[in-house]
């Protein structure tokens, strides 16, 4: 069971790297690249501007993305064609909590796994913003660099 | 004629409305299933074509779809599914119920443009 798991996490952080690949490019964000991963006992979301999704069904976890506030803009932005500057609170929190709707979307259709559910997002935004969620399982920090800033993507899988 | 686009994520619904509009298209909105059907009930003749997310609060996309194709008032209306969802199983069973075209996030607006005119017939060759 657990090397099953195991196997099926492995799938899963396979298909969300390559993902978050897909979902920049389409939004046309340039210089994108790959920075490493890290493992970390909790999920812990520290950046301005936070969109995390529950996994549940087949296979349970949490999948989060994390940057700070001027790539947030420039991402959801990139999503919407509006000019960064013009988005207010509201769209910033609605476009994180879509980039991570859009990067487990994504994921979970590539890990041909099935039988996984996407939770409505959850999104937080704010200059001192630090959330911890203590899961059952380690959770992997990927780090991409995006227009010379960083975006983190979280998973407990 | 109008296009009516069924999204949680005002995100989105920005997105599709800018899109429309630059198609020449006004945009109406419903965040969730319930709003759209109703917009569909009571203005569903100035309505050419639906995009409908899948995941949503209350009732999915695939209940509106259902409920939309099940109403002769407005079953004629053609409905392109605009979701996160990419496996097959979800795109076979957004076909039986009767969607006419599937499209996944994220897309650029560029397709989605070309999309909404080929699900209006105005497709290039």
């Amino acid at each position: 069971m657990k090397a099953l798991r195991n196997e099926n996490s492995q799938k899963l952080m396979d298909a969300l790297q390559r993902t978050v690949f897909a979902v920049l490019d389409t939004m046309a964000m340039s210089e994108i690249e790959f920075l490493g991963v890290e493992t970390q006992r909790d999920f812990a979301l520290d950046g301005e501007a936070n969109g995390v999704i529950h996994l549940t069904g087949g296979h349970q976890g949490l999948v989060g993305v994390s940057t700070d506030g001027i790539l947030a803009q420039l991402l959801v932005g990139g999503i919407t064609g509006l000019n960064p500057a013009d988005l207010t609170r509201e769209d910033l929190l609605d476009g994180m909590g879509e980039l991570a709707n859009m990067i487990c979307g994504g994921m979970k259709t590539k890990s041909e796994l099935g039988q996984i559910d996407l939770s409505a997002p959850l999104c937080l935004i704010g200059a001192d913003c630090y959330g911890l969620w203590k899961t059952e399982h380690a959770t992997h920090v990927m780090r991409f660099k995006v227009d010379e800033r960083v975006l983190k993507v979280l998973a407990s899988v | 004629m109008k296009l009516l686009t069924i999204d949680d994520s005002r995100t989105i619904r920005r997105v599709i409305s800018g899109v429309g509009g630059m198609l020449g298209y006004e945009v109406l909105e419903a965040e969730n299933g319930t709003d759209g059907l109703e917009v569909l009930e009571n203005r569903g003749e100035e309505v050419a074509l639906v995009l409908l997310d899948w995941n949503m609060p209350g009732m999915n996309g695939l209940e509106v779809l259902k409920a939309i194709k099940a109403d002769p008032r407005i079953q004629h209306i053609p409905v392109m599914m605009v979701t996160t969802e990419g496996e097959k199983s979800y795109i076979v069973r957004a076909i039986q119920a009767g969607a006419s075209h599937y499209m996944t996030k994220p897309f650029s607006q560029e397709d989605m443009a070309a999309r909404i005119m080929e699900c209006l017939g105005m497709g290039g060759a």
